[in-house]
């Protein structure tokens, strides 16, 4: 019983007392309650005709509205957006105190980094006019989809003809930035004579000194001694130094997990699981985990255990390894054995409740029943009102049953 | 369709809802990703269904309510602020559901959908076959009298024991408000058994064996 004192706070009196214990032996604290597992979403189900009518007759009025406000347009939307203020009108979007991301309908992903500000000028089926009022912008645009995309940055304007790449643009140092890290795009400003194609791994940078310079070009004039020099950068192919993606451990704290894992896989597994930090691979492991990658998991997992063994992560990338075992291959035995490797690494580590809960119903579904018995004797000596205890009760019950 | 598996949970205040969910899991769960929304309903479904029964009745079966909670738990999770306030969330989540239950089951006995003018899940509640069984039922009864506010507090903090804070968290009211009505609760329910001559002699018969 949780209950805590508190100052002038009533106390039930002899009835109020009884009634509370009868009450409360109705339904125990350990109460059990068969229910329908969740998969998605719990299923809703109407109580009653009326109710399925009233919502049947709401939701097509709402649909129809929905619709009538579709209709003229069926443009890109906005389908999640996270650390990212968006106002009323949908059309302004503003990081929040750190890089927040906008996934659109097209399946084009905005980052933008801390400080930056952006609006969508106009929308199309797919693409949008972005202008970037200032700050920096990584863009993954769809594969296949690019054509619609371009990006007002100043004076500067970026058209999409490739994957990924992030522009920047300070209004107040009147610098232009753009690296492309796959595909390719093409950018016009007044600086430029010609559209310039800028490809992967390249990069270009142009400061404007004053207003003035929009006149100028650093191709036609380069390294003329003016008042507004123009600078034209482009970098060597693979020389990017900054990383400007955000690493996939920022991914995951975003919650962006596709992201996080396609981030891991772009920088290429093999350097990631040997350079990153052990919570760096936790996070990759449980990214890969929530969007079914088990065997990036299971790598990531095991090279967990190899590169900092002992440790409490190590531990821990066990009993993963054993859940990733019955969920990803049903192999009941091989979960059986890392189950065990975690209770032998943390007898008092927080899975162990559930590491000898699985234990006993990966033992059951192997059809090792007396291995299954023991263990669930072992189980409620340990955890007599843990998450397992009815099952492990249920697995005494049912070998007394059984001749 | 095929109907999603049945599978038997096991609550309890120091079983599941105590090994909260780790700050990814709820973010997970909040980006909409299936794993992580499994975790959190094996963890806290026990406890909603749990409070659905003490607040409707140990006959009721929890099932709808509990999956109507989630439904809006996890269509609304996005407003959670701080992933450490799941369990909260999910708390007020269900008291809203069973504040719209409990109103619902008022207005059904006010127009008469039920014939005897009982509400219907009084017939399911266990058959009372021996003095305690019928005490309980008779409390029963009296707690249907409370207002639905008045119920879900005196199931929060007497059935559950939850603190006042907590109480006052999962029902969005003051610890004053909880105190004040809680005293009312307390002596309105004292005051009703008195009046009802069995349950009078079953609290002397308990005290007295109690000495």
């Amino acid at each position: 019983m949780r209950r805590s004192i508190d100052t002038n706070d009533p106390v039930p009196d002899e009835f109020a007392q009884v009634a509370i214990e009868l009450l409360r032996g109705t339904v125990p604290d350990d109460a059990s309650f068969s229910l329908s597992a969740v998969h998605h979403l719990p299923r809703r189900r109407p109580r009653t005709v009326a109710r399925a009518v009233a919502v049947g007759v709401t939701t097509l009025m709402i649909a129809a509205g929905v619709a009538a406000l579709l209709r003229p347009d069926d443009q890109l939307s906005i389908a999640r957006a996270v650390g990212v203020d968006i106002d009323a009108s949908g059309q302004r979007l503003n990081a929040l105190g750190s890089p927040g991301t906008v996934l659109f309908s097209d399946g084009t992903l905005l980052t933008l980094q801390q400080g930056a500000s952006s609006e969508i000028t106009r929308r199309r089926e797919r693409g949008a006019d972005l202008e970037l009022h200032g700050g920096e912008l990584d863009v993954a645009v769809a594969a296949g989809r690019s054509a619609g995309w371009t990006i007002e940055s100043g004076p500067f304007r970026v058209v999409v003809a490739g994957t990924r790449f992030s522009v920047g643009w300070q209004p107040r140092e009147r610098i232009f930035e753009v690296r492309t890290r796959e595909g390719a795009i093409e950018v016009t400003g007044p600086t430029l004579t010609q559209p310039r194609i800028v490809r992967a791994g390249e990069q270009v940078r142009i400061v404007l000194a004053d207003p003035g310079a929009h006149a100028a070009s650093a191709e036609e004039a380069p390294g003329t001694p003016t008042s507004m020099p123009p600078q034209l950068a482009p970098a060597p192919r693979g020389r990017v130094s900054t990383p400007l993606q955000p690493s996939f451990a920022q991914a995951v704290a975003r919650g962006d997990y596709r992201l996080a894992v396609a981030t891991a896989e772009a920088s290429g597994i093999d350097r990631v699981l040997a350079a990153a930090s052990a919570s760096e691979l936790s996070a990759l492991a449980d990214a890969a985990r929530y969007v079914g990658s088990y065997s990036l998991a299971k790598r990531v997992l095991t090279k967990q255990r190899s590169r900092f063994p002992g440790s409490q992560s190590a531990c821990e990338a066990a009993f993963h390894l054993g859940r990733l075992a019955e969920d990803a291959g049903g192999d009941h035995v091989a979960a059986v054995l890392w189950y065990d490797r975690y209770l032998h690494e943390a007898p008092t580590g927080r899975f162990a409740s559930e590491s000898l809960g699985r234990k006993v119903v990966a033992l059951a579904r192997a059809g090792r029943n007396g291995a299954a018995v023991d263990t669930a004797r072992a189980y409620l000596e340990r955890f007599p009102s843990g998450a397992y205890a009815r099952v492990a009760r249920q697995t005494l019950a049912d070998a007394t049953a059984s001749p | 369709m095929t109907s999603p598996p049945l599978v038997v949970l096991q609550g309890g205040p120091g079983v599941n809802e105590a090994e909260a969910p780790s700050e990814r899991t709820v973010r997970a769960a909040m980006d909409g990703v299936a794993a992580a929304q499994r975790e959190i309903w094996q963890r806290f479904a026990p406890m909603a269904a749990r409070m659905i029964r003490r607040t409707l009745g140990p006959g009721v079966d929890p099932e709808d309510l509990t999956q109507e909670v989630f439904a809006q738990v996890f269509r609304d999770l996005r407003r959670l602020r701080e992933p450490t306030a799941i369990r909260s969330f999910i708390g007020s989540v269900t008291m809203n559901q069973l504040k719209m239950e409990l109103r619902r089951r008022k207005l059904r006995s006010i127009v008469g959908l039920t014939s005897s003018g009982e509400m219907p899940d009084a017939a399911v509640r266990p058959v009372a076959d021996d003095l305690a069984g019928i005490a309980v039922s008779r409390l029963l009864k009296i707690v249907d009298r409370f207002g639905s506010t008045d119920r879900l507090l005196f199931m929060l903090r007497y059935l559950e024991g939850l603190s006042v804070a907590e109480t006052a968290v999962f029902l969005r009211v003051s610890e004053k408000t909880v105190k004040r009505r809680a005293a009312y609760v307390l002596e309105r329910l004292s005051r009703l058994m008195r009046r009802d001559p069995v349950l009078e002699d079953y609290v002397v018969a308990q005290v007295r064996g109690g000495e």
